[in-house]
């Protein structure tokens, strides 16, 4: 329980510093030469980056790409994904098996090097970012929807329905999309993690947000080059990365064990 | 026999689906190749470069030449190398197997005392705390990892070499930054697994029989535990072969990662689609061979297949 409080606590700082973020631009985004690389001992309450710009203020603009990031990519490719599952499984037919065999083809591929690929082609940018991150992530939102709905079509209530004359939409609307709730939510909450992760993996890569903006993978990689003199610059970032991801897995566990559903 | 058929020709349609994919890549990829190519030698005529590319010819042509030329082994030039994608790409390939395989063995090391130990004292302390290591390790991204060991291990004790692969142990960070997160997964589904087996019949049986506990553990238990384990691996190297390309940055580590990076900053795009499919054909195969695997270690799979088609 204590460790789920701590979780919640760690998620509403993150959210709470995306929120702020869009009113400390000025001071995120400000160079100051005189004040190069100070550590946190010597300056402020996280020191400043090679360009004097204070890392707290980076950190909030860097949660701000990572929150806007997870929320579009998630919130994209389940409502995409989710859509086409449910309609291949409650349709049928061809329908059903070309989605299925595009979601083979889709897990053919190693997913963050798909997305590697994608964001190479398509080149940098915070929107090819989340255009390569939603056509890598669907595919596990449309097979979880796929399966669950291919189990809830047989149940009574639908097939009472069925009966009665309702139409498809009203079914899957209002009888089987209300049931595939609990294991989306579950799957969305890990997918925000995974969203995470993959932002800052590709800006570390060079891949995602390009300068001036913030993202924790970008302050990593530039980060990396002052390791030796100034190793805050990597630290503050990425231990801020990992209890986001920490804290967002943490609570897709106990959300698991809440809801009870089986894998 | 059937099912090894079926299996293969869904590797080959895999593969098909793989090289395709790779081919519309390299021609949705911005800029023109004979621009890119142009740019660093002026003076030599467009439309002959052009030919000798073929790239005059109508794209469903360059399409039967691509797939033809993907099975003769040419994979196309590097624009930057001026050397064919294959030969550069298996130069970096052994760099990159042999941070795979340590990152495997260094993760299997981990779990297996972890996981079992997780098991056997399901709830209790041990338990807690090899759950929250594994909670961690998924968490820790080996870009965050990476550099976090470099300064601790390297620059503050100087044990290991900040980067490279030549110096002696110069293999240890980048392989526990790679396998640490396999390392925490393998943790977690080596406990379920075992957890799961550990309450059927024949355990119950062996222990009446009055074999010793730990005879139980690793003979009978651990061995059907392992089934699901090997399906697991084989699909996480998925994500094991995307950190790698994370690792070799971290690290410089000069294997396929790096040289795939290096050519997505140069705008080789032979090169990178050469690296990406390398490294997917490899994944798919590997996935194929162990599925293929799993059928002949677990009797009651291959029984069936063969018992009702």
């Amino acid at each position: 329980m204590m460790l789920r409080s701590w979780s919640f606590f760690i998620i509403g700082c993150w959210v709470v510093m995306a929120l702020i973020a869009p009113m400390l631009t000025n001071i995120a985004d400000t160079i100051d030469l005189d004040k190069l690389l100070l550590s946190p001992f010597n300056y402020g309450p996280l020191g400043t980056d090679e360009l004097g710009r204070p890392m707290w203020a980076r950190l909030a603009s860097g949660a701000q790409t990572s929150a806007w990031v997870a929320l579009l990519v998630v919130g994209i490719s389940a409502s995409i994904g989710t859509l086409i599952g449910m309609l291949s499984a409650y349709l049928g037919g061809w329908f059903d098996r070309s989605v299925r065999w595009v979601i083979d083809a889709f897990l053919a591929f190693p997913h963050l090097l798909l997305a590697i690929a994608l964001a190479a082609v398509l080149g940098a940018g915070i929107g090819n970012l989340v255009l390569a991150l939603t056509v890598v992530g669907w595919v596990g939102y449309a097979r979880l929807a796929r399966g669950q709905t291919l189990s809830l079509r047989s149940r009574y209530h639908v097939l009472a329905a069925q009966a009665l004359g309702v139409s498809k939409r009203t079914i899957l609307w209002r009888h089987i999309l209300p049931l595939l709730f609990a294991p989306l939510a579950i799957e969305a909450t890990f997918g925000i993690a995974g969203a995470v992760i993959a932002e800052a993996g590709l800006s570390f890569l060079g891949l995602g947000v390009q300068p001036p903006n913030a993202s924790w993978g970008s302050m990593i990689r530039e980060g990396a080059r002052y390791i030796l003199t100034a190793p805050h610059l990597v630290l503050v970032p990425g231990i801020t990365l990992m209890l986001v991801i920490l804290a967002v897995n943490r609570f897709g566990d106990a959300l698991r064990d809440k809801l009870d559903v089986r894998q | 026999m059937m099912a090894l058929v079926k299996q293969l020709i869904g590797m080959l349609t895999v593969i098909w689906v793989v090289v395709t994919g790779v081919f519309i890549l390299l021609h949705l990829a911005p800029g023109d190749p004979v621009g890119i190519m142009l740019g660093e030698s002026v003076g030599m005529d467009e439309g002959l470069l052009r030919k000798q590319l073929g790239l005059d010819l109508s794209l469903w042509y360059q399409y039967q030449h691509f797939l033809y030329g993907v099975v003769q082994g040419d994979w196309g030039y590097s624009i930057f190398y001026h050397k064919p994608v294959l030969t550069l790409i298996l130069e970096r390939l052994p760099a990159t197997l042999t941070l795979a395989v340590l990152a495997i063995a260094i993760a299997i090391c981990i779990a297996l005392p972890l996981g079992i130990i997780a098991a056997v004292h399901k709830g209790a302390w041990q338990d807690k705390t090899a759950m929250l290591f594994a909670l961690i390790g998924m968490s820790i991204p080996g870009f965050v990892l990476g550099p976090i060991l470099i300064i601790v291990l390297a620059v503050d004790h100087g044990w290991f070499p900040v980067s490279g692969m030549n110096a002696p142990y110069a293999w240890f960070l980048p392989a526990i930054t790679l396998g640490t997160a396999l390392a925490a997964i393998l943790t977690r589904m080596l406990r379920a697994s075992l957890l799961e087996v550990l309450h059927d019949d024949y355990i119950r049986t062996a222990r009446a029989k009055g074999v010793s506990e730990s005879r139980v553990l690793i003979m009978h238990a651990l061995r059907n535990a392992f089934l699901p384990i090997l399906t697991l691996l084989g699909l996480q190297l998925g994500a094991l072969l995307g950190g790698a390309v994370i690792t070799e940055t971290v690290f410089d580590w000069p294997g396929l990662g790096l040289l795939l990076i290096e050519s997505i900053n140069r705008r080789d795009y032979p090169l990178v689609l050469g690296a990406i499919l390398l490294i997917t054909l490899f994944y798919v195969m590997v996935n194929n061979l162990l599925e293929i695997a799993y059928r002949w270690l677990d009797p009651r799979i291959r029984n069936h297949d063969t018992g009702q088609g």
